[in-house]
């Protein structure tokens, strides 16, 4: 590999140079985002499956009456599908199309036929999620956008089968069009970490540092180790730093997260993935956790790898830019 | 304008708010049900414990009627899921309440658990 003046290199060992370090970690980053939404789908089609009927049906949990009320008139649906084709049989239509959402999801996982794939997943999705909001949380809203950016960004490209067989999958990707993805990720991951950190700035719980205690006695979010954060929870003093750590890693986020000096960036992420370790485990909510983690990486995961030794040395301050 | 935001949103999903357990956390609104089967069995059960998947995307249906004149939907919506469920069952009782959190030092000094508090019920007749 050539070295170009004024290009950065990703070091794993003295001296030795591995790759260009901007672009092969963007690179990299495509990767994580495939692939952690590829297995994010998988599971919750595995956790789901035996309950397709009473989830997405009009005669599942939630009423026709509501689904009809909610559905949105700008988009598509899948009670709006199953009217317009007249199906009659929904419980099997619905698990024709999981295994087909099913079968997707692995082809996205490998890469190979990514861009349709990767439609056919956004699709699916879209139709469950317009269709039967009311039973939607976090997770789904979150797979929806990384579904739409996994469908409009060049994710095939790297470390996929595409890349294997088909031609058109190994033209390098452009420089600009690579960044512009990327950063449009940052800004997105930015935008949900400030928005959720002021959400909980003006509620009364956050600030006295009783909302991790109020989280984690609700019986929804109980798991095997619930008795053990509960004994250091109902410790006032680690309490009120586990809720101003959550405001701060929140809020502070999208600022800190750009900073290079002091591995401050390096610390915004590791801190911010240690919270949704922490949901994941104490608060039973893996799938939640596992596509913020994704997101996070996806977005940022390039500042754990991009840091030298040199710029923690040097003098002012510096960022990833 | 709407209709443009409305498109967008149901596109990319970008109409989806960020807002987690915020401003505050609250208590968890569950549902017990007891439903009287044909061989006149009672069966219990409980919805918005979080023990899967399924129990987590109901929890999700009843928060959204966590809201007093919303009870008697969400009883309905309980009660249709106990008579799918057990086909052939037609008298559900129904009891929607709040897990409260019990105070940090109460939980200190006796490990006192989580209180239910009932706000309604009713007896449904299928």
């Amino acid at each position: 590999m050539s070295i170009k003046p004024k290009t950065k290199y990703l070091f794993i060992h003295k001296n030795i140079i591995i790759m260009n370090a901007t672009h092969d970690v963007r690179r990299l980053q495509l990767v994580i985002l495939r692939v952690g939404v590829a297995i994010a789908i998988l599971c919750k089609i595995m956790v789901e499956f035996n309950d397709l009927e009473f989830l997405f049906t009009t005669r599942g949990i939630v009423p026709g009456v509501l689904i009809n009320g909610l559905r949105s008139p700008f988009t598509l649906s899948l009670p709006a599908m199953v009217e317009f084709f007249h199906i009659t049989n929904e419980p099997a239509f619905l698990k024709g199309l999981f295994l087909i959402y099913f079968c997707a999801a692995q082809l996205l996982f490998l890469g190979l036929f990514t861009r349709w794939s990767a439609a056919i997943c956004f699709i699916i999705h879209l139709l469950l999620f317009n269709g039967y909001n009311l039973v939607t949380f976090g997770f789904d809203g979150f797979l929806f956008s990384l579904l739409f950016y996994n469908l409009i960004f060049p994710v095939g490209k790297v470390l996929s089968l595409d890349a294997c067989f088909f031609k058109f999958a190994r033209k390098p990707i452009n420089e600009q069009y690579l960044n512009l993805c990327i950063r449009l990720l940052q800004f997105h991951l930015c935008v949900v970490y400030l928005t959720a950190g002021i959400a909980k700035l003006k509620g009364h719980e956050w600030i006295a540092g009783t909302a991790v205690w109020s989280a984690i006695n609700q019986p929804q979010f109980f798991t095997p180790f619930t008795g053990w954060i509960k004994s250091l929870a109902s410790i006032p003093f680690i309490s009120l730093i586990w809720c101003w750590g959550t405001l701060l890693a929140e809020v502070g986020f999208p600022f800190f997260i750009w900073i290079k000096h002091y591995r401050i960036g390096q610390f915004a992420l590791l801190s911010i993935l240690l919270m949704h370790v922490f949901i994941g485990l104490a608060m039973g909510l893996q799938l939640f956790a596992w596509i913020m983690i994704v997101f996070d990486l996806a977005a940022f995961g390039g500042v754990f790898l991009l840091a030298t030794s040199k710029d923690q040395k040097a003098d002012g301050f510096q960022f990833y830019l | 304008m709407d209709r443009l935001i409305g498109q967008y949103a149901g596109w990319t999903g970008g109409g989806f708010g960020y807002s987690f357990f915020s401003p505050d956390v609250g208590n968890q609104v569950v549902v017990k049900t007891f439903t009287l089967l044909p061989n006149d069995e009672l069966k219990e059960d409980v919805i918005g414990t979080g023990t899967d998947m399924f129990d987590s995307r109901f929890s999700a249906v009843l928060h959204t009627f966590r809201n007093e004149k919303a009870y008697e939907l969400m009883s309905r919506v309980a009660v249709s899921y106990m008579v799918a469920k057990y086909p052939g069952a037609h008298r559900v009782y129904v009891a929607i309440g709040e897990y409260e959190a019990p105070s940090m030092t109460a939980y200190s000094k006796e490990r006192r658990p989580s209180h239910f508090r009932e706000i309604c019920s009713g007896i449904y007749v299928y």
